[in-house]
This record gives structure tokens, sequence and C-alpha cells, in this order.
């Protein structure tokens, strides 16, 4: 673990401001911040790429957020999972694919449908 | 199974169930599951092929995935609650305190949505005066009520819970001091709870006698929330009255041995060591502190519970000196390996209590072992792993096991995009 210092240390006198040091920065707690309430997903498919979520990509999903209109969801349906962005009116939840060339699919609450959790963030990895 | 379905949804609705280690017992069921007749603690060679016909599915118990959804539920329950009590993988003791009566309610279901919510896991809550009688709250909400909280006292009463909990329901009665009970006309928890407490401990021991007081609400049981070293695992408990007799001490080191196993298990750790100890009471005056442990080496890296109460017992029996009030005794498992390491990783599947009958086989199968191999040469029957060829027959069997899907990358759920 390397200290991360405040500010560039000048050439023979440092701050006294800078005594103390700061712990590593963490992608963990950059990205995770209900570890209880959090699961890691793979996407599978190219109908999110336009809101930048690639096939392969891992998002972080976060269980105890409310899904609200225009968050990025994971869903259950049909006993499947998929991710789309959530489309609340009034009479209808929708599930919208980023890239209009894809269908949009109904959200059926009484056919078992319902939202998994919200998507929190998006991670990749190029090498 | 509630882990299950939450990264399989297709099983919602759908008759589910889970065995135990090397896929011997049911050990967990969906309702649907139960709706087929399917019982708890059955051997699933019984039932298998019933479970073809009706569909059921079967998976091979996942302690890794099981172990990380019950972390994340008693941090959740942590982020409400302070004095909170690990009992079990998938149980917990909390003391509730400073949240008046009529809002008791509206927040242990609110606390439980938001269990749901955010871990996926359905949790059954039982509120009481007493550990023992938040147990039998517990039992109706699941198994009466079919509802998630049960308050007694407030959705039911107190006397109505005990009369519909049969003797065998009591936490800390098993099936012999359940048989004895009914054998005598005890047969609910109101039955028992009516009986003087003193009596009790005269007929049977004391720790009977505190199942009873609980019952009476008289708390005897404390909380317990001390968190052991990952790498040990320790079990014990002082007795709320002395006890004198060798087969009391017994039967409470065989309780806590088989909750270190199950703590074992749930980290996924085996054991080659253990120590058993036994206390008398350090303060009492005028009588001298009698404080003995024994450690014993086990004959396998192990997490099977009926392995590890066989030999605490024997070191019971080495330090176990007559005409002593005993105040506490207990176990603690050491030299712990991972669960992956190339040994036999479980002999055969116990459970106490319930499978007595199997253990009376699983013990005349060793002696038949015993009996061939002497009369016609060493090794002529072997278990399985002892010689082998083929590098998976050290592994036990769990062809059913669903992914680590928090545990391990290639294993997270696919979302289609």
């Amino acid at each position: 673990m390397q200290p991360l210092f405040l500010t560039a240390v000048q050439a023979g006198f440092p701050s006294p401001a800078d005594d103390y040091i700061e712990k590593s920065l963490s992608l963990d707690e950059y990205l995770v911040t209900h570890p209880a309430a959090t699961f890691f997903v793979r996407v599978i498919g190219a109908s999110m790429q336009d809101a930048g979520i690639y096939e392969g990509d891992i998002v972080v999903v976060n269980r105890s957020l409310m899904p609200r209109n225009g968050d990025i969801v994971i869903a259950v349906v049909d006993g499947e999972f998929l991710i789309k962005t959530l489309l609340v009116q009034e009479q209808q939840s929708w599930l919208v694919p980023a890239n209009p060339k894809f269908p949009k699919i109904c959200l059926n609450e009484n056919q078992g449908d319902f939202i998994w959790g919200v998507v929190s963030g998006v991670v990749r990895r190029y090498v | 199974m509630s882990c299950e379905r939450v990264f399989q949804p297709k099983l919602f609705g759908k008759p589910v169930i889970v065995l135990s280690n090397n896929d011997g017992n049911i050990i967990s069921r969906s309702d649907e599951a139960k709706q087929l007749g399917i019982k708890m603690g059955a051997p699933y060679f019984k039932i298998k092929a019933l479970c073809k016909r009706q569909h059921v599915y079967v998976f091979s118990s996942n302690y890794t995935l099981y172990g990380d959804m019950s972390k994340r539920v008693v941090a959740l329950i942590k982020e409400h609650e302070t004095n909170v009590e690990i009992y079990s993988i998938d149980e917990v003791f909390v003391l509730l305190q400073g949240i008046t009566h009529i809002h008791l309610k509206q927040y242990l279901l609110n606390l439980r949505n938001t269990i749901l919510r955010a871990s996926g896991i359905p949790v059954s809550i039982g509120v009481g005066t007493t550990k023992t009688l938040a147990k039998i709250a517990s039992f109706q909400a699941k198994r009466i009520l079919k509802r998630p909280v049960c308050i007694l006292g407030q959705c039911m009463s107190e006397t109505v819970a005990l009369n519909t909990t049969p003797v065998a329901e009591i936490w800390g009665i098993g099936h012999s001091w359940a048989k004895q009970l009914e054998a005598i006309n005890i047969v609910t928890a109101q039955d028992l709870s009516l009986i003087s407490a003193n009596v009790i401990r005269r007929h049977y021991n004391s720790v009977l006698a505190d199942t009873v007081r609980e019952l009476q609400g008289q708390s005897c049981l404390k909380l317990e929330m001390f968190a052991e070293p990952k790498k040990n695992i320790m079990s014990s408990k002082s007795f709320g009255n002395p006890i004198r007799e060798y087969q009391s001490i017994a039967e409470a080191l065989s309780q806590y041995a088989a909750r270190a196993a199950e703590k074992l298990r749930m980290q996924y750790s085996l054991a080659t060591e253990l120590r058993v100890f036994l206390e008398t009471n350090r303060f009492k005056e005028g009588s001298a502190y009698y404080h003995r442990s024994v450690r014993l080496t086990l004959p396998i890296a192990t997490n099977d519970t009926g392995l590890i109460i066989q030999t605490a017992k024997l070191g019971l029996r080495q330090i176990y000196k007559p005409d002593l009030q005993y105040h506490r005794t207990g176990i603690l498992l050491g030299g712990l390996l991972p669960d992956t390491s190339p040994q036999q990783l479980e002999l055969f599947q116990t459970e106490i209590e319930e499978h007595q009958q199997q253990k009376k086989s699983i013990s005349a199968a060793a002696k038949l072992m015993d009996t061939i191999n002497h009369r016609f040469g060493k090794n002529t029957v072997f278990i399985a792993s002892q010689k082998t060829h083929a590098p998976e027959a050290w592994h036990f069997r769990s062809q059913f096991k669903s992914l680590c899907y928090t545990t391990c990358w290639n294993d997270i759920i696919r979302a289609k995009s």
C-alpha cells in the first residue's frame, strides 16, 4: 500500500500540514457504498451500448436503492435477468434498451416480473 | 433454499430442495416441495423418484454462497440493531430495546422488508421475553401463522402459542426428551411450562429446568456476542445452575460441539484437533476451583458433526470427575484447514437427535467393514477415497451444487442487455 500525500513535497521543506498520510484510493470504496446489498453482474448483449454499457462489462448492483424512472436496472422477466433502463408510466412499467433498434419490454408484475436491483456503476478492464 | 432463489428466479413457485453434505438428506425445502410431502431430514435416495416425477429442483448445499448471504443479512440487521448474537448460519438473536410496544410490529416488518429488498432473503421474526419464547414465536410465525412476524403478547397470546407448540419443537428439547415427556402426558410447551422448574431439575437435569424457566418468562440464557478468532472455533456456555451429572454435561457438550461443527462448515474449514474444557465456578466461595482441559487429535480432518461430538465426548470422559458442581463446558476446534484439502471430507452424513437410526447403521457398517477385512484380508472393503486412481475420488458427492454467485468472478449472474 502506497501512501498518498496531499500535496507535492517541496525539496527540503515539507509543509507541516502534510504531516499526516491519507490511505490509498480504493475502487471498492468508490463503487460499493452499501456492501451488504451490493452484487456484481456480468453483461451479455449489446442493447445498452449507447448508455456506455458493453458486452463483458461488470455492473455494480445496489439492491437497497429504490428503483426510479430513468435508472438502469437489473430486472427479472420470465425468470431471466435483463439489464435495461426503467421507464415508469402510470399504468405500466417498461424496460427500455439504450438503442431504439432493440425492443422495449413490458414489466408484468402480476406475472412475477420484478426489479432485482439498481445499477449504480459499471466496470471494464482492458488488460 | 432462499439463497438459491435469489440468483435463479425461475425457481420461484417451484418445488426446490437442498441436500446436506454428500447429498445425503434434505436440509431445506420450498413451500411447494413441502406440499409434495417431502420431509425435512429425509434421505435423498428415498425421494429421488418423487423428485424426478414432480420436477423438483435439487441442489447440493453450497455453504460458500449461504455463508456469504448470511453475512449480508447479519450486516443488514446490525445497521439497525446493536445487540445481535449470531446463533447459526441462518439464525440470529437480537435483544430489542427502546422500541415502544405499539411500534414494534411495524418496525420489524420494515426491517424484514429492508433485508428482503437488499439481500433477497426473506426472514421470519419471532419475539418473546426470553430466547426460548422467541424461538417459539419464530416457530409460530413460520409454521402456524405463516406470516413474517410473530410477537408473543401482540400477534397472539403467549398461552395460545405455547398450547400450539409441541414439546419436540421447543429449543433445546430433542427427540429423546420429547418422547420421555410425551410419555408422561407433557405434550405441548404449555404443559411443560406449568411444571415447576425445580421438579424438572430433580427428575431430569438443570438444562431442561432452564428451558422450563425460560418458557415461564424467566430469562436464563443471556445474549452471547463474542466473535471467535478465525483460527479457532469455540463453542461454550456457562450453565444457569451448576451441573454434576456426566450425562447432562455430555449432552450440553454435544450441542456446543454441533454448533461448533456448523460454524466450521460455515467458514468452509475442517478441524484436525479439538480441545474440551470443563470447569467449576471460579468465584464460588468455599470450594476449590477445578479447571481441566484436554486436547485431542481428530482421526481425520473433518467438519462432520457426528465425529466431532464422538471425539469431544472421549475428551470429556478424561477430564470429568464425579461429585463436583460444574459451571461451564465447551469445545474449541483448532488446526483448521480449508475444506478443499485433499482428505476424506466427510465419512458419513450424520445429524444428531433426529437420525440416531442412521448413526446406528453407519457404525454397524463400519463394524461390518472391519469384520470383512479381518476375515478376508486387509483392505478387502475400504472407504472409496482411501485407495484411488481417479483424481476426483476424494471429492464428496455434491452433484447439484449451484455456483458461487457472490464469491467467484466466473460465477456471477449474467444479465442480457
